[in-house]
């Protein structure tokens, strides 16, 4: 289950058009069951017991029409001030400026992930059991912020992307085959906009519902009405922080690791130790998984080095030096050691394939296999 | 109706990138850096790291030394340019005297050699945003997780 509360502005300088807008808000959560400002939606792919979040006005550039920010009960420190970021806050993602009629959809849809698409993948997630990635197609001009973008979704929130330069050329993507999970459009684009953009995608059936994110180069209320017009989900402004767009974004895909989103300051000590090794629990079945992995690319390239000699060793390094220190990370002191005897015998110039060698490397590649299966 | 809560002023957490090749260490460290409450990004190579350098300001770089496109010492060359006051830790496979040399002569923070305990890297961690400015006297974590001083 999740909890919002309906909380009264935190800014000094919030005038009467808030105050308006917070009761009309608190009305319609009211008529929706919401009792005192309270509402729980129910969260199918949330197991941990209930999460808290905050839905707190915040003027867009100081102009006079709020949105709405939507903040992790856990991480919230209310300060004076018109921004969150520049007081820590954490925001879980914005709903800006958003008609009352979408705001509690829109609101289930940010915490809960979205529809048909967050439930399967976050329990699977939880459980512990292997996922495809989803699937992003990013569509923007600007090299520097296409790249950036990239970096974070591959990296971080651990998505395949794909990049068109044009919305030509994502139509032409979408043509031949390709079925991105999420849609992050530019705003302003040569010939084809990403509004227009946008638009055709709502009026095609396979993509009616897809989350699809505006980046707007423009802030302010207009640039989040035409968003908003043309069927965009959210609307993120450019020049975009990638720590806060990377937290939206997984969000939006409900890419939820286990240990992610754990924030513990000012927590005890041992309330951190606690969960820092609940965390490191949750990762170990991902690292057995990628020490099959290994161990097959091992055993591939000692099978290579049997036939071609010397020519796949430097591959056998890299993955034995990688996973000395790796394995002894995660606890696996035996593992972490064997490897590093076979790293050393290599770095000291061993280059043929002596049954010692060979011996000991397949005694890795067992081990690699014992410890990747054992659960 | 609820009322406000009290103000409470609290900074913003801390912003931490981690540059490792190897998925399964950038799991780890981002587990540890994000239950000591720092917001992460991950990059896997020194161009990637590059490159979300400049997209915003850091606190801390933690990064792998051996890197397919190049070595961590780059990167940490790159934040020093780029963000001044960021504390850099190194986390490296090999206790390796040459390299950390070169780290410290960048005014880097903390030296971790892998394999590492979770302490090890939370104790750095904390040291290195404690100290915060560049210092040729960087506090290096030894196998033992004792610090000790390198010049």
């Amino acid at each position: 289950m999740v909890e919002s509360l309906v909380r009264a502005p935190v800014e000094p300088t919030v005038g009467p058009h808030f105050t308006s807008r917070r009761c009309r808000l608190r009305s319609k959560l009211g008529a929706e069951g919401c009792c005192n400002g309270t509402r729980a939606f129910p969260c199918p792919t949330r197991r941990n017991g209930p999460l808290q979040v905050e839905v707190i006005p915040v003027p867009v550039d100081g102009s006079a029409r709020a949105s709405w920010a939507v903040v992790c009960a856990g991480s919230f420190r209310p300060t004076r001030g018109n921004t969150l970021s520049s007081h820590g806050l954490r925001p879980l993602g914005w709903l800006r400026h958003a008609p009352l009629f979408r705001f509690v959809p829109l609101l289930r849809r940010l915490v809960c992930g979205f529809p048909g698409l967050g439930a399967g993948r976050n329990c699977a997630m939880d459980s512990g059991v292997s996922v495809a990635e989803p699937s992003v197609l990013l569509v923007d001009d600007d090299d520097v912020s296409r790249s950036v973008l990239a970096i974070v979704l591959k990296r971080s929130v651990r998505a395949t992307v794909t990049e068109a330069e044009s919305a030509e050329r994502a139509l032409s993507l979408l043509d031949g085959g390709l079925k991105p999970d999420l849609f992050v459009l530019d705003a302003r684009m040569p010939r084809v906009t990403g509004y227009e953009l946008c638009r055709k995608l709502r009026d095609d059936p396979r993509w009616e519902a897809s989350p699809i994110v505006v980046l707007s180069a423009r802030s302010g209320p207009a640039a989040i009405d035409d968003a908003m017009d043309a069927g965009a989900d959210e609307v993120m402004f450019k020049p975009f922080d990638p720590l806060t767009i990377g937290d939206v974004l997984g969000r939006l895909l409900a890419l939820r690791r286990g240990h992610k989103g754990r924030r513990l300051t000012g927590a005890g000590a041992s309330e951190q130790d606690r969960a820092l090794g609940a965390a490191v629990d949750t990762l170990r079945p991902r690292f057995k998984r990628t020490l099959l992995a290994l161990a097959d690319e091992l055993a591939g390239h000692v099978d290579e080095w049997r036939v071609e000699g010397a020519e796949t060793l430097a591959h056998i390094q890299v993955l034995v030096h990688r996973l000395a220190g790796t394995a002894g990370s995660y606890g696996m002191t035996d593992l972490s050691r064997a490897a590093r005897e076979i790293d050393l015998t290599l770095e000291g110039g061993e280059s043929t394939a002596t049954g010692d060698l060979l011996t000991a490397i397949e005694r890795l590649v067992t081990k690699m296999r014992a410890e990747g299966q054992d659960r | 109706m609820i009322d406000s809560p009290a103000i409470v002023p609290a900074p913003p957490p801390p912003a931490a990138l981690v540059l490792d090749d190897d998925e399964s260490m950038r799991d780890l460290l981002r587990a540890v850096l994000e239950s000591l409450g720092h917001r992460v990004l991950e990059a896997g190579s020194v161009e990637e790291a590059r490159r979300l350098l400049r997209a915003r300001p850091w606190d801390l770089l933690l990064c792998d030394v051996n890197l397919g496109d190049g070595s961590g010492i780059d990167a940490a060359r790159a934040a020093r340019v780029l963000c001044p006051d960021i504390a850099i830790v190194m986390v490296t496979c090999r206790d390796d005297p040459e390299t950390e040399n070169a780290a410290s002569s960048l005014g880097v923070q903390g030296y971790v050699v892998k394999p590492f305990s979770v302490a090890q890297v939370t104790s750095a961690v904390r040291r290195a945003l404690s100290t915060q400015q560049p210092d040729p006297v960087a506090n290096v974590e030894s196998k033992d997780g004792s610090p000790r001083n390198r010049r």
